[in-house]
């Protein structure tokens, strides 16, 4: 176990109470995310602290950057409390940064040190010149900037001494299920895996729901969506995948609804169901992709409609997001090119040629209860198919 | 095993459930080699005999597609690249040929050829002398396939070879008349010399042997080799070790079918009667394409097209596989490239809303009546429910 890295997380704005709850939460799923490594967590003074062996932390680095709650995160050396040992591990550290840095010739740094056991002496600024004219003493390229140094030594003295230069950037957000949980209406689209990832950053726990209508639907649009679930699950833990049997839905409503208001149906149809998964799963909430005036199921009349078949809260994280920056998120976690694959969720033989865009809510309220779909959801509960995906580690 | 092998750089001792022959290289010159090269040897002479064909004529390769790109690509071989450039060779193929014909023929448009494509007859059947009018001194090429993939077609491979023979004795010119034979090898009567062919392709997978192999003959004197370079196998036209266990399959397979040919064809064609005659009760399905019921003898039994317009093709295909029903969208290599299906039904001047549909029953020596009458079943059981929400 002799590669430490330091974990900061939370957000500013958390008050006492919680922060406990908070710190639990993330530790939980750090060891979640790394089932077969063995790591040390240390957790003291407001500060996470893993210990791997140093063949690990390649792994435990590309990992923490996938995890909701940590804003930072880097590779710490540990050293006794008293200063020669700080300035050895201070040049550790320097020699490291030198090795790395593209520029050669001149180096210049700057030593940041934080004492929070105050009963060390010296204080903190005699403690960062020691280090300070030692590395200069050491290292004649190196020079000191306080302004704009091209690396920092941190130094951290709490009941050891820690040192770090760079930190990498977490994703930030919430631990996944300190807000709770949630089932995420998952198309193979572009859309919903984001909502889904924007959602699981505010700490919403997740699993989702596909909604799957062979012989109109091919197996390959699922398999879609299950490889969707497999990059998703890497940002939340405890991820699975409900496959919801929808086509004898799909035929009532071709069967009983107008043309027009098919697709509307179908989406009120799709959101009972959600919500009821939702209440045997224990989910509070239901979150969609949907962004307004994308498409004509998405005005504010259809989102009132398909709305109304649940008193659950729903999430929309994109609604005010355009299409572009939909993308953008979509790309950096990964799910875009498969989302562009061609395989089509939803058969393009029950789309309506020309359907409603503003429907009126009480008529379409009726026409729903006229579909009489209360035994076929049922049945639909009844045969979903859980699909937890394979992780990565 | 007695032998101590110590030439695994020539080739590994299989695993398992491997065939039960020799599997040293026929290129290896110890004893295990040449009991290879003898089975090798062994197993073209009894292709070329069951085609009537004289030995050397047959090379062996790792299929239809393969053997296909042989023959068309030949020409960069023998043809000097200057000349090609200078000239506007030609090449006359057909609109309805398999994408491993079709793609490298026009992929030589790049070498400055004119490709001239003949489109069918609304039958799916070439008019050969729509042939006869494209032919001048520059065309060196013509492939024209010997049953359709998709709708069962039977070409005028008779009537061409005549009129390519015909123009080649008068011109004192060689055009190489090549036919993709895959459909119709073991399926229908078939011989090269007879027909006056060039070339031919065959494929060992359709027959019920391995994947992986075929077999491309070409008439003597003719200069058709593989653009790969390498060890100098197949009389130096197509390099790469053997596919020894490939090809003794696919003889002896193709041994069977020869033999039980007519008996076959005679049960195949009952039996595509019977599904045609099933089908043909549910309302609304077309039959791609119409003439094939009042002239069954044009199509092969073995292949059927239809249609249930508007319900599309794919959902159709996963509807009868839900209940057991195995068939095809189009032909099975084009489900990989949707935007380039339909190009055979739509040069048949089929409209898009019946191209769409489109489904593809295909027999084999193997099916049975009941089979059939079962496939009906299912298709009209699945057809009455997918039209309700139609």
């Amino acid at each position: 176990m002799d590669k430490r890295v330091l974990v900061k997380y939370g957000e500013i704005s958390l008050k006492r109470g919680n922060r406990k709850k908070f710190e639990k939460r993330l530790i939980e799923n750090i060891r979640y995310k790394f089932p077969n490594m063995p790591l040390n967590i240390n957790h003291t003074w407001g500060r996470i602290y893993i210990s791997v062996p140093s063949e690990e932390l390649n792994r435990l680095t590309e990992g923490l950057g996938e995890i909701f709650g940590i804003v930072g995160f880097t590779e710490t050396l540990i050293a006794d409390k008293e200063v020669k040992s700080i300035k050895e591990k201070a040049l550790q550290l320097a020699l490291k940064e030198i090795e790395t840095s593209k520029q050669k010739e001149e180096l210049t740094f700057k030593a940041e040190v934080r004492r929070l056991d105050k009963s060390f002496r010296p204080n903190s600024y005699e403690i960062a010149c020691e280090i300070g004219d030692y590395l200069l003493d050491s290292i004649p390229q190196l020079k000191v900037n306080v302004h704009k140094p091209d690396f920092i030594i941190n130094v951290e003295i709490r009941e050891s001494v820690y040192l770090y230069t760079s930190v990498n950037n977490g994703l930030g957000g919430l631990p996944v299920g300190s807000s709770g949980r949630g089932i995420l209406l998952l198309s193979g689209g572009i859309d919903s895996p984001v909502a889904g990832y924007l959602m699981a950053k505010r700490g919403l726990a997740q699993e989702a729901v596909y909604y799957h209508s062979p012989p109109y639907t091919s197996d390959m649009a699922l398999d879609k969506v299950k490889q969707l679930s497999e990059i998703l699950t890497r940002y939340i833990p405890r991820f699975k995948l409900n496959v919801a049997y929808f086509t004898e839905i799909q035929e009532r409503i071709k069967e009983r609804a107008r043309e027009e208001d098919v697709t509307l149906m179908m989406r009120g149809a799709m959101v009972e169901i959600a919500s009821k998964l939702a209440e045997t799963n224990n989910a509070l909430a239901l979150i969609t992709g949907e962004s307004l005036g994308q498409v004509a199921s998405q005005t504010a009349e259809s989102i009132r409609f398909s709305g109304s078949r649940t008193t659950l809260p729903v999430f929309r994280p994109l609604i005010g997001y355009d299409k572009e920056e939909i993308i953008t998120i979509a790309r950096k976690i990964g799910t875009f090119e498969i989302s562009t694959l061609p395989y089509d969720d939803c058969c393009t033989i029950f789309a309506p040629s020309h359907p409603t865009v503003k429907p009126d809510f009480g008529k379409a309220v009726e026409e729903y209860e006229n579909l009489r779909l209360e035994k076929l959801i049922d049945k639909v509960l009844k045969n979903i198919e859980v699909f937890t995906p394979e992780r990565a580690n | 095993m007695e032998n101590i092998y110590l030439d695994w750089a020539a080739t590994g001792i299989p695993e398992e459930g491997t065939p039960k022959i020799t599997f040293a290289n026929p290129s290896s010159v110890h004893t295990m080699g040449t009991e290879a090269r003898q089975l090798l040897e062994k197993a073209r002479d009894k292709f070329a005999t069951l085609l009537k064909l004289p030995g050397r004529s047959v090379i062996f390769t790792s299929g239809g597609t393969e053997a296909n790109n042989i023959t068309i690509f030949s020409p960069l071989n023998t043809i000097n690249i200057k000349n090609i450039l200078k000239r506007r060779l030609k090449i006359i193929t057909t609109s309805i040929e398999h994408p491993s014909v079709y793609e490298p023929i026009n992929f030589l448009t790049r070498f400055g050829f004119e490709i001239i494509h003949i489109d069918p007859e609304p039958n799916g059947i070439i008019n050969p002398e729509k042939i006869y009018k494209e032919i001048d001194t520059e065309v060196i090429l013509i492939s024209v396939m010997a049953v359709n993939n998709e709708t069962g077609a039977i070409q005028p491979i008779a009537e061409i070879g005549e009129i390519v023979e015909d123009y080649s004795v008068k011109m004192g010119k060689k055009i190489i008349f090549h036919t993709d034979a895959v459909q119709a090898l073991g399926k229908i009567p078939f011989e090269p010399k007879k027909l006056k062919i060039g070339a031919a392709s065959f494929s060992a997978h359709k027959l019920g042997a391995p994947k992986g192999v075929g077999a491309l003959y070409t008439v003597e004197n003719t200069n058709i080799s593989s653009l790969f370079k390498g060890g100098g196998q197949e009389f130096n036209k197509r390099p790469g070790t053997e596919n020894l266990e490939g090809i003794v399959s696919f003889v002896t397979a193709l041994e069977k079918r020869i033999k039980e040919l007519d008996k076959n064809y005679t049960k195949a064609s009952q039996l595509s009667t019977t599904l045609l005659d099933g089908l043909r009760e549910i309302r609304g399905v077309i039959i791609v394409p119409r003439e094939r019921l009042q002239k069954p003898t044009k199509y092969s039994p073995y292949i059927i097209d239809v249609s249930f317009p508007p319900i599309p093709s794919e959902v159709l295909v996963r509807a009868f596989a839900q209940r057991g029903l195995m068939v095809s969208a189009g032909s099975a290599c084009s489900s990989h490239r949707r935007e380039k299906r339909g190009r055979v039904l739509k040069a048949m001047g089929l409209s898009e809303k019946v191209i769409n549909s489109t489904v593809r029953f295909s027999l084999g020596y193997t099916t049975t009546k009941g089979e059939i009458e079962e496939a009906i079943k299912i298709v009209k059981e699945s057809i009455e429910k997918l039209f309700r929400y139609v």
